[in-house]
């Protein structure tokens, strides 16, 4: 590619990718979507969209001197493409648990109020103080920008990926690449409106300032002279040395920082500072950094904050949490329990582990390539397989995916060292390879980050419902829903009593959840609220299309059962049986 | 383009014309966003103030106070370090049976003005 061409070509392609993009993608509904989820609503200039920009970010790979300025216009709008799709093609947020979130917020900025006994998340608040305050300070409905948050995570932490993978490496395509994988593999989807997702920021943003301003780079200590790469190498690349010296008053406020975010960690979610515990010790067992202290400081603040904030909810959990430690069924179990639903789903579950794998052996072979050739990537290393050591507790059934998660920054830079293991640029068939790979990635990673679509997209309609059900129900009133997957909570959490049926569908009759709500809702004003995703979210994990409509006919027929909402995509209905004959 | 390009390249000794222009923007912004809290001027005008405020500032003046110089980097570590600040501030208060947001935002100025401060003083 001329120098010429090379100047004008990928901006003129991230443009043009970002101009069809936008004026091509549709509103999506349900009625759009297959089980396979929201990669069967996309158009086909969607991947065209892909393909220009990954032959934009290619041909920048390939110009020599290499620019940033090409691949960080061509990641920004990736990002906007890949996390900031379904904020334009939906009407709402989407993901149930964005909805329990707001719930949360709300009931704290209405009643200045925490609340521990209703939920653990409480013990650890500061997230949702957080967006509390900017909610009651600016007015704003979180409804209407929440939608966004995915995107804007992303994209915040994209300055904290360059600053980490600058630590391990001065090759500049090799830093820029690891960012561009970390956008094509992040599927996990923890970065909605979330403690979770805030914390993925904390985590990357001191990792990338222990990684730099505490990075060790010479010979680590463990490693004898003689054994592994030679000091003097030929480029000076194996161990190249220890950085220039920072100024003491800026490493001292810099690690000021390092612990604020340590802090803010600690009091807003119970996994991640674990992560950061781990991941800085990882770098102390490498020798990769000068902060020796920091994983005792870190346990330190957790010992303190689970002791005197968090003791009540500990002391409630104690049994469970320690009965689930290395659990089969709550780690590698949970992966194999998922493998099941419609057709679809099941290929989504596969695809998911499947593109899991890749990133990790793509990974694998980033490492063989670079040891041999003389660099071990020794912090990106322990960064990538220190997470393994959270599985330990199941936390819910995902650990598996906070692994994968808590893993992918530094695993995206390995995957990024299997193709530049040595300092170069791309070839032609380099440029036509990446532009192969970004849209086989983007297509992994729209599958197994949206799959499940058609149960976690929310519609004006559901939550119409909802805001019919909290406008009748009564103070103190019992809701029940099929299962865990509707925007019931998003307010007024605590007015209800709201509890999921855990019965199985196939087997639920009116006669059976009416005997279920005599015992739950103890007389109370009692509704059912039946809702598209909860139809939805059944029907992916397997169960039959017909059992739905069969339990509504039922309802409907039913004189216990009196229909008191009914939209396109919910109904609700109040139960009457309790009150005339408790 | 290093990766110590974060920090002050004159090891921060001496503050420069720009540092004096981002200090008293810092200023204005916490005087503005106290303000439009304040006044109430209009939903629109509040969201976009006060928000941005709240979601850049604090964290970018203790970006600055602890000796950081880059402006993208302070900008994207600024958001959640903001956050954090205004969460911790407001959970201050919220422990001690107090939650007012104008109470709150009068905090996290006030933090914001001593970080600013400390920068001027290093």
């Amino acid at each position: 590619v001329s120098a010429a061409r090379a100047a004008v070509l990928p901006f003129g392609l991230i443009a043009a990718a970002a101009v069809l993009w936008f004026l091509t993608l549709a509103p999506i509904t349900p009625a759009d979507m297959t089980d396979l989820g929201l990669i069967s609503a996309l158009p086909i200039w969607y991947w065209v969209a892909i393909a220009a920009l990954g032959l934009a970010f290619g041909i920048g790979l390939s110009v020599e001197p290499f620019r940033p300025s090409v691949a960080i216009a061509a990641a920004i709008v990736l990002a906007l493409v890949l996390y900031g799709t379904p904020a334009i093609a939906q009407a709402l947020p989407r993901f149930n648990t964005t909805y329990v979130h707001l719930g949360f917020i709300d009931l704290i900025e209405r009643t200045g109020r925490l609340y521990p006994e209703m939920d653990a998340r409480f013990s650890w608040p500061l997230f949702f103080v957080a967006t509390a305050l900017v909610s009651a300070a600016t007015t704003v409905d979180l409804l209407a920008i929440a939608a966004w948050v995915p995107l804007a995570t992303n994209l915040l932490a994209l300055p904290a990926l360059v600053l980490l993978y600058r630590a391990f490496t001065d090759d500049q395509r090799l830093v820029w690449l690891g960012a561009w994988v970390f956008l094509l593999a992040n599927w996990v989807g923890q970065d909605y409106l979330s403690p979770q997702g805030f914390n993925l920021l904390l985590l990357l943003w001191m990792l990338a300032l222990v990684a730099t301003y505490f990075q060790r780079r010479g010979r680590p200590r463990w490693l004898r002279p003689g054994r592994g790469p030679d000091d003097d190498d030929d480029d000076g690349q194996a161990w190249p040395g220890e950085p220039a010296s920072v100024p003491y008053a800026t490493r001292a406020g810099i690690y000021v920082v390092v612990v604020a975010l340590a802090l803010a960690s600690v009091a807003s979610h119970q996994l991640t500072p674990f992560a950061m515990m781990a991941a800085s010790f990882g770098l102390v067992i490498v020798d990769r950094t000068t902060l020796r202290a920091l994983p005792i400081l870190i346990g330190v603040l957790l010992v303190i904050w689970v002791s005197f904030v968090a003791e009540a909810f500990i002391t409630g959990h104690l049994r469970d949490l320690v009965a689930e430690l290395g659990t089969e069924g709550g780690t590698a179990g949970e992966l194999v329990s998922r493998v099941r639903g419609s057709p679809g789903h099941t290929f989504v579950v596969i695809e998911r582990i499947a593109f899991s794998v890749a990133i990790w052996a793509a990974a694998a072979i980033g490492v063989v390539r670079r040891v041999r050739s003389g660099r071990w990537d020794l912090a990106a290393i322990a960064l990538a397989v220190i997470p393994i050591v959270l599985a330990v507790q199941p936390y819910g059934g995902e650990a598996p995916l906070r692994v994968f998660l808590f893993s992918l920054p530094a695993t995206s830079y390995l995957v990024a060292t299997a193709v530049f293991p040595v300092p170069r640029r791309l070839g032609i068939v380099g440029v036509a390879g990446m532009t192969g790979l970004t849209v086989v990635m983007a297509a992994g990673l729209t599958i197994a980050r949206y799959g499940n679509e058609l149960a976690d997209m929310v519609t004006p309609s559901e939550l119409a419902v909802v805001d019919e059900v909290h406008r009748i129900a009564p103070e103190g009133a019992f809701l029940a829903t099929m299962n865990f997957n509707s925007p019931i909570r998003y307010q007024f959490v605590e007015r209800y009593d709201y509890e999921e049926i855990a019965a199985p569908m196939t087997t639920m009759t009116a006669a059976t959840l009416a005997a279920i709500l005599d015992v739950e809702g103890a007389g109370r004003p009692t509704y059912v609220v039946l809702t598209r995703g909860q139809r939805a979210h059944d029907e992916l994990i397997g169960v039959p299309p017909t059992e739905w409509p069969r339990i509504e006919a039922e309802l409907e027929a039913s004189p216990w059962f009196e229909p008191v909402v009914r939209e396109a995509d919910g109904s609700a209905y109040r139960y009457t049986r309790a009150e005339v004959a408790p | 383009v290093t990766e110590l390009e974060l920090v002050r390249r004159d090891g921060g000794e001496h503050a420069t014309d720009v540092d004096e222009v981002i200090g008293a923007a810092l200023i204005l912004a916490t005087a503005v966003a106290v303000a439009v809290v304040a006044l109430d001027p209009g939903q629109t005008i509040r969201a976009l103030t006060v928000g941005a405020y709240l979601a850049v500032v604090p964290g970018v003046a203790a970006l600055r106070a602890a000796g950081a110089r880059d402006p993208w980097t302070i900008v994207a570590l600024g958001v959640p370090l903001s956050l954090a600040i205004d969460g911790t501030a407001a959970l201050v208060l919220l422990t001690i049976g107090i939650w007012q947001p104008t109470l709150s935002m009068l905090l996290i100025a006030g933090v914001t003005l001593v970080l600013i401060l400390i920068e001027r003083v290093r």
